[in-house]
């Protein structure tokens, strides 16, 4: 059977950039059934889809056509700025889901915000957030998954303990390909654990509250034994 | 995702690529199970 040709009737000839395109996109993290090997899967439309580091897109509608298909939703996706993939992150369906870089290739659509695409490498992981807002410096089962593979997602150093999971550069060990592992954006979010100490004095000023509060008491019950006497 | 007004289509290679063979992971095929090198052939000494 013919394939559909790719170009929209009507559009001017196609763009041929000599590099990549750079963009950023959440996958989810996963990892197969016994452990040895890692990937991501996708968000919304590829989420029943497992990828490696480098994948060619397919349409889960119709096999007929080539990703991408300007009327249909398929091919992979990604933004062209940093800013709006960590606006995306912020959703609470998006929390667990890592922020990569990616080099977008192959036959593309390319919009106002971002591209579709069908041919992806991933470079690096810009970040990975624990649900307590911390950053996510290990991956651990998320409770949900796919047949043969289980979501993993993103936990601190204090969340982990007590649980299985695997360091970002064991995740990455175990995928199909090299991808770095940048410095995670969430460590740069908000202040850390800010009323913990003093800045003056280096003393919680929940512990200098209670002293107070003992000492009023004390006071109190002082004046209390002289109005007796 | 919402990625606004289309602008154009196009076509580009990856040349960043170092050469690396494209795998696309499926699920629950049993094809795709980690290799295992073959046993090699005992020697034979004479």
């Amino acid at each position: 059977m013919a394939r559909l040709p790719f170009w929209p009737a009507g559009t001017a000839k196609g763009e041929r950039p000599d590099r990549p395109f750079t963009g950023y996109k959440l996958a989810h993290a996963v990892v197969s059934a016994d452990g040895a090997r890692t990937g991501f899967a996708g968000l919304t439309l590829g989420a029943t889809r497992v990828y490696g580091v480098t994948g060619d897109a397919c349409c889960v509608w119709n096999h007929r056509h080539a990703p991408p298909r300007r009327w249909c939703g398929c091919g992979f996706y990604c933004l062209h700025a940093l800013a709006d993939a960590r606006s995306l992150a912020c959703a609470t369906e998006n929390r667990s889901a890592l922020l990569l870089e990616v080099a977008a290739s192959g036959r593309y659509i390319r919009y106002e915000r971002g591209l579709r695409y069908s041919r992806q490498r991933i470079r690096a992981i810009l970040d990975a957030q624990c649900g307590c807002g911390r950053p996510g410096a290990a991956l651990a089962d998320a409770g949900s998954g796919l047949i043969g593979w289980r979501h993993l997602t993103p936990v601190c150093d204090t969340c982990v303990r007590g649980r299985p999971a695997l360091i970002l550069r064991d995740f990455t060990s175990r995928l199909d390909g090299p991808v770095r592992v940048e410095p995670l954006l969430s460590s740069a979010t908000l202040p850390s654990d800010p009323l913990s100490t003093d800045e003056s004095t280096g003393e919680s000023p929940i512990a200098v509250l209670t002293a107070e509060i003992a000492l009023l008491h004390a006071r109190l019950d002082d004046l209390q034994s002289r109005l007796d006497g | 995702m919402r990625l606004g007004k289309e602008q154009a289509v196009g076509y580009v290679e990856d040349t960043e690529a170092d050469g690396l063979p494209a795998q696309e992971l499926t699920i629950g095929n049993p094809d795709e199970m980690p290799l295992v090198p073959a046993p090699e052939p005992p020697l034979t000494v004479s």
